[in-house]
């Protein structure tokens, strides 16, 4: 199944509505289709028990009383606000060695996440920031709403630099109903004002499920030779020998996402990375099924 | 720019190349422009961190190492070096080197074990161990006179053997000369390309005599002072002070017989004149008098020499005739060279006295000449020493034709009114040839025979005569050592007429009225004296005077004055006599143990060829080797000039205020061959460079790897 979903044939298809369909469609087949299990979501009602519901949600109590099968609902499956939080700061346009860009991306993860929450009727919204927020799209549950997000996703142009702590500020005030944010950047800021804003969204009562989105240049780091690194973000230029600088590049990466990770786990909060070579669906896959086994617990 | 550059480096063609040291910049640069660029997002992990600044500190360190090593290896090429003083000649051979010796005879005093010039000696072959192999040198020498020794060679071993065959000469030449003769051969080489600098070495033992001989007086005029600093205008001058202190210093300055002319049997009074130098006023010391005579000992006596020296007199009788050489030796200092004198004298059985008198066959008491015959021959009483050194014949021209003129150290015309022909050409050879003439213009005389001996005043007579006259004036005696006569009344006298812008005559005794009585005039080699008065009493009663046999003896002694001046002879002069019979070579052995073969010199119309000989610069006996017959006198001596008997020396700083003091000094205690050979050693650096350059590549390769390591 993962070697349908191949990134780069995916990058071809330039409406993002129907790429998050075809993903999602896909990905449909043996998941459950309501990934998201919320921690801490309150019981609202019963349901009856339909093929493919998840077993751990059958009320036995119920049906020791009436011999029928019945899965509990909480608030989050029926009425489950979910806003994408994206970073189109220039950095996310940067495309290494992938087909896709970074944005490019965690655009297509966003909307295809959207499409599945969306066919759960659960209402999505997009905020787009780099160093403030750039647009706003409040959470609806309907496709037009889906189909205004993609339209104004399609025609975000790179930014200016990222700041992603004024952005969580912003987008926390905007947000009225407690959901689940799920932040696709690529977290080239200071750690400081990105755990400023993920604790005003934690203060909130919101749930934020960040997800570093990486290209495998930044990853690995594979340059060698003479070479001007050029800065994106006016971060400056470079002339080095790359291999020279790899070790503590990779070092340096490490503890600013060690950090970060020690952050979101405070808030209990869940820091994914996706690598943009990876194949999307797997990616995917693997940061629900991670949600998953931590929800469980 | 390229004798400075000469100065410091061996190769400084190579230096542009230093311009490779920009090599590693270009690389650098040409990288740097041909970098890739690469967009990159995540620099914050790069730029906040110290390793950029890191990692360019090393390149740069890598970089400046790299051109270090570059510039040193260029260096190296170049061939850095340290010249010594002020040598900056390019190769090897091309130095030029100057010595001069200073061998006047002061050198051969004795300071410690040696003596100066031996000191002199060793200093010269040690500077040739020090040069470098090609250097050219020449070297002369300054004795009597300037000798060229040899001339420009790189031959080091011909250079020790000339140096080693040098000897201190007898002389006491000025060093002006060998001077002026340093400064042209500096010239000489100052001119060509490749020499830059020439090395002037003068060994000396900084005699001041030696050194301010010839102020303004030397060469061109030039002193020692005024020639030095040119010398070091065109080289380096060293100078080798070989003498030692101030030396006390005994020589001998005169040594001669009171009375010049000897006999057999007659006791001769030798005088020693001793002078002294860098002796304290009142001071004696005490020496010893040595006589030899034909190297026998024959005298000897210890006396004590004053400070400024004294007079002292020998006594010796010659016994037996010939010719005899009196030696003198004075020991009692340490610079025996001038503490000698050599006196050559033939010493005939009795000196010979001829007087012709056209009356010699008259009894004695009858011949005119007879006072003068027994006061120039007293008789002697049997068993006693003879009197006087001379012996007399009495003779008429019949008789005197058979005479061997030149056996007699003296002849006398008493009365001889006629002068034949063939006598005035004998007196004429014989006066040319040292004799001494006495000629009484008295009674009979006719002034027109004697006219041939006059000549106009270009004969031997130094004057003519006329009538006599009538005088009543004493005879004041102003001959030497014959004190005034108070008696002899002359009646007559002779007037005695010179020619005008005559030089030669000399008055020998005068009137009171000033008529000159006696005249005297140096002919050839010999002497002649007009007497313008009679032998007998019958012009005056002179005969009758009781010193009148003193002033015979005297006067005779003074004419003929010192028969063996010609063969007694001071360094520097010229030994000059006829050749009786014609030869073709003569050999002359010099004191020395050289050889000479002599050429007779043609001679004159009416003269004999004379043989000469000029390079008397060594004391001591000289011989010709001639058939008998052949010379007059087949020996002879020659003395040194008592000038360089003051040994008062300069040290360096005396040198340094009197002539210059832009000269370096060598020392007889250094090690002089070290020092030459450091001065010419080049000092390089092009090992200890590269060394270097080993080390900084090793440096260079380990930091290049260790820096390397940050790369995965």
């Amino acid at each position: 199944m993962a070697g349908f979903f191949d990134p780069h044939v995916i990058s071809t298809i330039q409406q993002y509505e129907m790429r998050a369909r075809r993903v999602v469609e896909g990905f449909l087949v043996g998941i459950h289709k309501s990934p998201f299990l919320g921690t801490g979501l309150e019981f609202k009602q019963h349901r009856q028990y339909v093929q493919g519901d998840d077993l751990r949600f059958l009320d036995w109590k119920v049906y020791a009383k009436t011999d029928r099968f019945f899965v509990k609902q909480f608030e989050s499956e029926t009425n489950m606000p979910c806003q994408f939080v994206l970073d189109c700061s220039e950095s996310m346009f940067y495309k290494g060695s992938a087909s896709m860009s970074k944005f490019e991306y965690a655009a297509t993860a966003a909307a295809s996440l959207a499409y599945l929450l969306l066919l759960q009727q659960d209402a999505v919204g997009f905020t787009f920031f780099d160093q403030k927020v750039r647009a706003h799209i409040p959470p609806r549950a309907t496709y037009s709403q889906f189909h205004h997000a993609m339209t104004t996703m399609e025609s975000i142009s790179p930014g200016a630099r990222t700041m992603t702590g004024d952005a969580l500020m912003a987008v926390g005030a905007n947000l009225k109903r407690r959901g689940v944010i799920i932040l696709l950047s690529d977290f080239l800021d200071d750690v400081e004002p990105i755990v400023l804003g993920l604790n005003r969204l934690c203060f909130d009562g919101q749930e934020v499920v960040a997800v570093d989105v990486a290209d495998p240049y930044e990853v690995d780091f594979p340059f060698s030779g003479p070479a001007v690194l050029e800065g994106l973000e006016q971060a400056g230029d470079l002339r080095c020998d790359p291999s020279d600088y790899r070790e503590v590049y990779l070092e340096s990466r490490e503890a600013h996402f060690a950090a970060l990770r020690a952050a979101c786990r405070r808030l209990h909060f869940d820091l994914h990375q996706l690598v943009t070579s990876k194949p999307l669906d797997e990616a995917l896959s693997e940061v629900l099924l991670q949600r998953q086994q931590t929800a469980t617990r | 720019m390229t004798e400075w550059l000469l100065r410091f480096f061996q190769h400084p063609a190579f230096l542009p190349v230093l311009a490779a040291v920009l090599i590693p910049v270009i690389i650098e640069w040409l990288l740097r422009r041909r970098r890739r660029r690469i967009p990159f997002p995540a620099m914050r992990f790069l730029i906040d961190t110290d390793r950029p600044k890191k990692i360019r500190l090393q390149d740069r360190i890598l970089l400046i190492l790299r051109m270090i090593i570059i510039s040193l290896i260029v260096l190296a090429l170049a061939r850095p070096l340290i010249r010594p003083e002020d040598v900056i000649s390019v190769e090897r051979g091309d130095r030029s080197i100057v010595m001069l010796f200073d061998t006047t005879y002061s050198n051969a005093q004795r300071i410690g074990n040696t003596t100066s010039f031996a000191t002199a000696q060793r200093m010269a072959k040690e500077v040739l161990d020090g040069l470098p192999d090609g250097a050219h040198v020449t070297v002369g020498s300054v004795g009597n006179s300037l000798r060229l020794v040899q001339d420009w060679t790189d031959d080091k071993g011909l250079l020790r053997e000339k140096i080693e065959a040098l000897t201190v000469s007898h002389g006491a030449g000025s060093i002006t000369d060998g001077l002026a003769w340093a400064l042209e051969k500096a010239k000489e080489k100052a001119g060509t390309s490749k020499v830059l600098k020439s090395e002037i070495y003068i060994f000396s033992d900084l005699q001041v005599q030696t050194w301010q001989k010839g102020e303004g007086e030397g060469t061109a005029g030039a002193s020692a002072r005024a020639i030095v600093p040119k010398l070091t205008g065109l080289g380096q001058v060293f100078v080798a002070g070989t003498g030692g202190e101030d030396a006390f210093n005994l020589f001998v300055s005169r040594f001669e017989p009171v009375d010049k002319v000897l006999a057999v049997g007659v006791t001769t009074r030798f005088r020693v004149e001793i002078g002294t130098t860098n002796l304290k006023a009142g001071r004696q010391v005490p020496a010893r008098l040595t006589l030899y005579v034909n190297d026998k000992r024959a005298e000897f006596d210890r006396i004590q020499v004053p400070a400024g020296g004294g007079v002292f007199e020998v006594p010796y009788k010659v016994l037996s005739s010939g010719e005899q050489l009196v030696r003198i030796v004075l020991e009692g200092d340490e610079s025996p060279l001038d503490n000698e004198r050599l006196y050559l004298a033939e010493v005939p059985e009795a000196m010979q006295v001829l007087i012709l008198d056209d009356q010699a066959g008259l009894p004695p008491h009858q011949r005119p000449s007879v006072f003068w015959e027994y006061a120039t021959a007293p008789p002697r009483a049997p068993a006693r020493d003879p009197v006087s050194v001379f012996t007399v014949k009495t003779l008429d021209w019949s008789e005197a034709q058979r005479e061997n003129f030149g056996d007699y150290g003296a002849v006398i015309l008493a009365r001889m009114p006629e002068l034949p022909q063939g006598l005035i050409s004998r007196l004429r050879f014989y006066v040319k040839d040292g004799g001494c003439l006495l000629v009484f213009a008295g009674e009979g005389a006719r002034p027109y025979a004697y006219e041939p001996l006059y000549e106009q005043g270009d004969g031997l007579l130094p004057a003519s005569f006329r009538d006599k006259v009538d005088v009543s004036a004493f005879l004041r005696s102003v001959l030497p050592d014959s004190g005034d006569l108070k008696e002899g009344t002359f009646k007559h006298a002779r007037p005695l007429t010179v020619a005008p812008d005559t030089k030669l005559v000399r008055t020998v005794a005068q009137l009171s009225t000033g008529e000159p009585v006696v005249l005297a005039r140096p002919y050839g080699q010999g002497r002649a004296l007009i007497l313008g008065m009679d032998p007998s009493l019958q012009w005056s009663r002179l005969p009758l005077a009781v010193d009148f046999p003193v002033f015979v003896q005297e006067l005779l002694r003074s004419v003929l004055g010192d028969p063996n001046r010609l063969v007694n002879l001071k360094v520097g002069d010229t030994f000059s006599q006829p050749v009786l019979i014609s030869a073709q070579h003569l050999l002359l052995k010099t004191p020395d143990g050289r050889k000479v073969r002599l050429t007779p010199e043609a001679a004159d119309e009416d003269d004999l060829p004379r043989m000469s000989y000029s390079d008397t610069d060594v004391q001591g006996l000289y011989r010709l080797e001639a058939p008998a017959g052949v010379l007059a006198r087949e020996r002879f001596v020659v003395n040194l000039t008592p000038a360089e008997g003051d040994m008062t020396m300069w040290d360096a700083s005396d040198f340094r205020s009197e002539i210059t003091d832009n000269v370096l000094f060598l020392s007889p205690e250094e090690n002089v061959t070290k020092r030459i050979k450091s001065r010419h050693a080049l000092r390089e650096f092009a090992g200890m460079i590269l060394s270097l350059v080993f080390l900084l590549l090793l440096t260079e390769s380990f930091l290049a790897l260790r820096f390397g390591l940050r790369k995965a």
